[in-house]
């Protein structure tokens, strides 16, 4: 079964007297384990389509199936319960709860799942860890640079094992050297922990440090490669 | 994690929390001292009124609640006064006889209010605190409001005759005029007498022992349960002075039958203000309201992020539901407490209001225009539940809209 289905799925959208279709029947399907990117110009459909597999959005037409399951035929607390029990997002800034610390930002997740206080401060200790931010757990976001941040984005994104990440322009807002850890620390996690990752992106960094390129052009998909990149 | 979420929230924005939470206490604590001064006025004025006309129990004729009527007596009043004092040990059995009639001095002659009294008269009323000049009647002795004095050019040391009814027909009574009284209400100085009963009932020479009523006080202002029952018990045991037949021509009530009117007075005051009071709560339920619609506004990214990596619309909803739980707790305790402080000076010094003697709910008595507040614990914390309960009601819609959020729309929020 793979993680990811997508099927002929259709996004319009009703803005004034003529309506944008925004997917215009896109066939794909991730596989468990891949590292993979969306590219494509502004408004090619690459955050729509993000937003469908997250069940942040359904489709007009079509279908699209996370881990075997039908988001369209999810209610709205479905689709919740899908977004917190299987999916782990990444957005490109205001990732982070600012009364929270590190840790309980990266434990966020685990508490809506209900795991255990102390199950949950040790995975998330664990997966500070793992991002590299060992001994910040108890500073809060504003103490934190935004790549810091990020990397908290990325623990509690894996910290409940979710079948895929999802990560919306994650490295929009940081600076080159910060990029570049980040995109390393998330091939780490993609090639040590087979963690599922599915980026929407222009970062050049990124789409060349990703296995698969899928590029959406006008609401389809115009190219899907993959490669053997190191 | 949600109830430290939910404080955190409020901390890191200190003037908005402060002055929602502020609006809470401050609205709390008028309310509470409010109803500390005007429950407490209400208590001693009503507790004044009680000693000075009725009683925990009081006896009069059948049917003299209703009509009022100066002929409703009722008769051997010592020996009930007798049954009734085997009630209780500290407190007080007085007789008691209202009538009408006049009173005249070489200058004028007028028509009055006349009560009379027995001496034990001057352990419960406040008249005797009311004396401007001279000291408390004896026998053979009454007291005259300063403005009738003036009327009838008496003083100190000057002799008044008094007749029952409206005229001289029944017989005068010569009594020294021992005090003059000076209360501040103008009907009760210009046209009321207290006058000994026993120089009184030399008027009503056809009747045995007369007296109006016969009242039972206790020191407490509340009467002990059961008080009334056994006076009742009491009374039907009198046998009367002729033939020895048994007395069932009278009535047993509680002050509170005894003087409706002032009760329903009080009621309807206490409900007037209970009613603004619920008003301003409302009003300040809205600040809340407002400072949780502003917080959500500027947090609307931060909560379509949490929306979108799992929070269900209803943990989003409880979150906004116990941030406005937590300003109105902080408000209430604060409000409470500074309600309760402030009612300590009024306790211990209170407030003179002379004005208050007009606000009486009877009349012809004295009342200690002193008013000093009473803790009012019960009330105090129903306004606490009151202020809490529409605190929280008044974060519901913040909490429906934050529910309601479309993660995708929100993320995008500027």
């Amino acid at each position: 079964m793979s993680t990811v289905s997508v099927q002929s799925a259709v996004r319009t959208y009703d803005q004034g007297p003529i309506p944008v279709r925004a997917l215009d029947g896109v066939d794909f399907t991730l596989e468990s384990g891949e590292f993979a990117a969306l590219m494509g110009p502004s408004g090619s459909g690459k955050t729509t389509l993000l937003n469908l597999i997250g069940g942040l959005d359904t489709a007009t037409e079509g279908r699209v199936f996370v881990d075997g399951t039908d988001v369209g035929a999810l209610d709205r607390t479905g689709r919740s319960d899908l977004r917190r029990d299987r999916i782990g997002f990444i957005f490109q800034s205001y990732n982070l709860v600012p009364v929270l610390t590190a840790r309980e930002n990266t434990e966020f997740v685990m508490m809506l799942q209900g795991v255990p206080a102390a199950e949950r401060a040790r995975r998330a200790t664990e997966m500070l860890a793992a991002v590299g931010l060992a001994g910040m757990e108890d500073r809060r976001p504003s103490e934190l640079s935004g790549g810091q941040q990020q990397r908290v984005a990325v623990a509690r994104a894996i910290a409940t094992k979710p079948a895929i990440v999802l990560a919306d322009e994650p490295t929009a807002n940081l600076d080159s050297e910060t990029k570049a850890d980040l995109i390393a620390m998330m091939r780490r996690l993609n090639e040590e922990e087979g963690v599922t990752f599915l980026f929407s992106t222009h970062d050049p960094e990124v789409i060349a440090a990703a296995r698969r390129v899928i590029t959406l052009r006008d609401g389809r998909i115009a190219n899907d490669e993959r490669r053997g990149t190191d | 994690m949600l109830l430290r979420m939910a404080i955190r929230n409020l901390i890191r924005r200190p003037i908005q929390s402060v002055l929602a939470s502020g609006a809470v206490a401050a609205g709390l604590a008028v309310c509470v001292w409010m109803t500390n001064f005007q429950d407490g006025s209400w208590i001693s004025m009503l507790d004044d009124s009680m000693r000075a006309v009725a009683g925990h129990v009081v006896v009069q004729a059948e049917g003299y609640q209703e009509d009022k009527d100066a002929d409703l007596l009722v008769e051997d009043s010592g020996r009930i006064q007798a049954q009734l004092a085997g009630l209780t040990e500290d407190g007080v059995v007085l007789r008691r006889l209202f009538t009408e009639g006049l009173v005249a001095s070489e200058a004028n002659t007028v028509a009055v209010a006349v009560h009379g009294v027995e001496n034990a008269e001057a352990q419960v009323s406040e008249m005797a605190d009311k004396l401007t000049d001279g000291r408390w009647l004896q026998a053979g002795e009454a007291l005259v409001g300063a403005k009738l004095a003036t009327r009838l050019a008496v003083g100190v040391g000057d002799d008044v005759t008094i007749t029952l009814g409206p005229s001289d027909d029944l017989g005068g009574v010569a009594l020294r005029v021992a005090g003059i009284f000076e209360t501040g209400a103008s009907r009760t100085d210009s046209f009321f007498v207290l006058a000994p009963l026993a120089d009184l009932q030399t008027l009503l020479p056809d009747r045995t022992d007369p007296a109006t009523q016969v009242a039972l006080q206790v020191p407490a202002i509340k009467a002990p349960r059961g008080l009334r029952d056994d006076a009742r018990a009491a009374v039907s045991a009198v046998v009367s002075g002729h033939g020895g037949e048994r007395r069932a021509d009278l009535d047993v009530l509680t002050w509170q039958e005894a003087m409706p009117e002032a009760l329903n007075a009080a009621k309807l005051d206490k409900a007037f203000t209970v009613f603004i009071w619920a008003v301003l709560a409302g009003i300040v339920s809205i600040g809340v309201l407002n400072l949780l619609l502003m917080s959500l506004f500027q947090r609307t990214r931060e909560m379509g992020v949490m929306l979108a990596v799992g929070m269900r619309p209803r943990e989003v909803m409880r979150l906004v539901v116990l941030e406005g739980a937590a300003l109105g707790l902080l408000g209430c305790i604060v409000g409470w407490g500074l309600g309760q402080l402030l009612t300590i000076p009024m306790v211990i010094y209170g407030v003179d209001l002379v004005a208050m003697q007009d606000a009486a709910p009877v009349s012809n008595v004295a009342i200690d225009t002193v008013i000093h507040s009473r803790f009012i614990w019960g009330k105090g914390l129903l306004w606490f539940a009151w202020f809490f309960v529409l605190t929280v009601l008044a974060s519901l819609w913040p909490a429906l809209r934050a529910g309601s959020l479309s993660p995708v729309d929100a993320m995008r929020h500027v």
